[in-house]
Formats: structure tokens, sequence, C-alpha cells
């Protein structure tokens, strides 16, 4: 009886072991980030942002995709209701990412809730999601230091572009977003264990490429609730039968 | 625009938002039962929704038709690798390898 254990407690990884995990595994999608952070420091300055808050914008505001859409507007002399309508639409994919995760850190204490919130982009949240597939619990820990190691490559990035400026090297070609499609391929992929997530996986593809096709806007989220529509249906079917 | 300080703040105070919006305590978010069980199948529809553009599509526009294109080619390895190696890392790294060799010798 002593040799069995009963005991259904998940395995944790050492605190060491999990910081260097979280680096490593982070590690493609900072890499693939690095142009558009040049990108984003290089575009603050042309649109007339003084150095300081270029990178002020990165640190703070640390959004791609919104910063890069803020700066367009700042530049086009946009008004600033625009300006922030903008940034809430690109930002509420963040709230779907806030409220997956929610039931593991609402129940932290505010030094942790805090901090994680702040370093909560796409890529902390596509690493601490399949680790805690993986793994079977969510470690605060590894989401943490995922977020703030993917959250310095972004700002060196931007200082490179504040630096450079409008000299920088054409980046776009050398196709470096590859490695966030493959690094979302190898996340999304093996989490494919039941048809509700293989039909949230193909109706969401299908869902962003006709949206892009006829280009409608805000194809990210229509596509993500489609998929999650599509698992949802599938999975109450599944209940049924 | 000349208020750029305000600009940003503003701008973070809305993204920060959005991202602490159901870790808050002093208030909280409920969600209908229907959308609670349709987030377990957030994850991979919205990574598929960003990575399945950068695979199969030109510029975010059109679908790519040629098949030597270097990101249809090796974005189609590294799924078919996906199925079949389960450590993240070395299929992010195969399919980058692979990525490149194609630009390389595109």
């Amino acid at each position: 009886m002593n040799s069995i254990n009963l005991n259904q407690d998940v395995v944790r990884i050492p605190d060491r072991q999990l910081v260097v995990k979280a680096i490593f595994d982070v590690m493609p999608l900072s890499l693939a980030v690095i142009p558009w952070g040049m990108l984003c420091g290089s575009l603050a300055i042309e649109a007339g942002l003084t150095p300081l808050q270029a990178q002020f914008m990165s640190l703070i505001v640390f959004a791609g995709a919104a910063q890069l859409a803020g700066v367009s507007i700042i530049s086009a002399g946009g008004s600033i209701v625009s300006l922030f309508t903008t940034t809430a639409v690109i930002s509420s994919r963040h709230l779907l990412y806030s409220a997956v995760l929610k039931h593991e850190i609402r129940k932290l204490p505010l030094r942790w809730r805090a901090p994680l919130a702040f370093v909560l982009t796409d890529e902390m949240f596509a690493v601490a999601h399949a680790f805690r597939e993986e793994h079977g619990y969510f470690s605060p820990l590894y989401a943490l230091v995922a977020g703030i190691g993917f959250g310095v490559i972004w700002n060196v990035s931007t200082l490179v572009g504040i630096v450079a400026g409008a000299s920088i090297p054409n980046l776009d070609s050398l196709g470096l977003e590859f490695a966030i499609a493959a690094t979302f391929i190898a996340l999304v992929i093996p989490a494919i264990k039941s048809k509700p997530v293989l039909m949230s996986v193909v109706v969401s593809g299908l869902t962003i490429i006709g949206c892009n096709l006829l280009s409608i806007g805000n194809s990210l989220m229509i596509a993500a609730f489609a998929g999650m529509t599509a698992g949802y249906i599938t999975e109450q079917w599944g209940n049924e039968s | 625009m000349s208020h750029i300080w305000p600009a940003l703040i503003g701008m973070a105070v809305i993204t920060f938002s959005c991202r602490y919006a159901f870790f808050a305590h002093s208030f909280e978010l409920k969600l209908p039962e229907p959308i609670e069980k349709a987030l377990k199948y957030a994850a991979p529809a919205v990574l598929t929704a960003m990575w399945v553009p950068i695979v199969f599509m030109q510029e975010n526009r059109t679908l790519t038709t040629d098949l030597t294109d270097p990101f249809l080619v090796a974005g189609v390895l590294t799924l078919l690798l996906a199925l079949f190696i389960k450590r993240t890392l070395l299929v992010v790294f195969l399919g980058m390898a692979a990525f490149l060799l194609l630009k390389l010798y595109q």
C-alpha cells in the first residue's frame, strides 16, 4: 500500500526552474516582436513624440497593436476621442485573457494581480495558458517572468527604434513574424484533444480568413468569438447525445 | 495633437483596465453561464486567429496561392511537426529553421 501514491496533487516545478523555463518559452515570441518594437519607436519619433514620450509609451501602454494604431492617429492629427476608442477596441482581446485567467489570478494578493495584469500581453497569455494546460496548474511566477522578459525585449527594441529613427533597415523583409506563427501553431495543435477544441480552431481560422478577404474590421475578435461559440455548441451537442 | 502626455496616460489606463478587469477585488464582473463555458475555447480560438493569416494570407488581404511561399510551406510543415512532436520549443525551432532555409533559397 505504501508504494501507491494516492495523492492527486499536481507536481510543482521549483521556482528557479520556472524562471528559466519562462524565459526560454517566451524567447521566440520576444524575438519576433523586435521589428515591431523598433517600428513603434521610430514611428513615434516621426509622429512628433519626444524620445522620452516614445519610450514611456512602450513602458506603460505596453501593447504593440494599440501603440502602432495610436502613433498613426497622433501623427495624422486625429482627436483624442478617436485615439481612446481605437485603443479600447484593440485592447478588448485583453478582456478575454483577463476572463480566462480570472479563477487563478483573482485569488492572489494585489502585489501579484497588478503586475500580472500589467504584463498580460498576447505573448504572456499564450505561454502562461500553455503552461497551465501542460502542467495542470497556473504559476503566477512563470507568467510574471514570461511577461517581464517579453517586456524587456519590447522596450529595448523600442529604444533601438528611437535611436535609429527613420534609418532602421527594412526588418519586415526578414519575416520575423513567422516566429509568432510557429509558436502559436506549436502551442495550439497539441491542445486539440477534443472535438469542441478542434471545431473552435477550424471555425476561428476560417472566420479570420473570411473577414480579412472581405476587409471586415476587428476581425480578430470576431474570429475569436466565432471559434469560442463553435467550441461551446459542439460541447453542448456532445453532452446531449 | 498637443497633449501627448495625457494621451499616453489615457491609453495606458485603457490597456491596463482591460487586462485587470477580471482580477479586481473591489468589483466582480459576472459572465453569463454559456460565455463562462465558451471561455475554455478562447485560447485556441484567439491564437489561431493570429497564426492563420500569417501562414495562409498575403498582407492579411488575399489567400496565398504561390505554393513555394516560405510562410505557407514552413507553416504547414510546423503544423505537421506539431502533430507528432510534443516539445513546443523543438517544434518552433524546426519550423523557424525550415522557414529561414526556404527564405535563403527562394
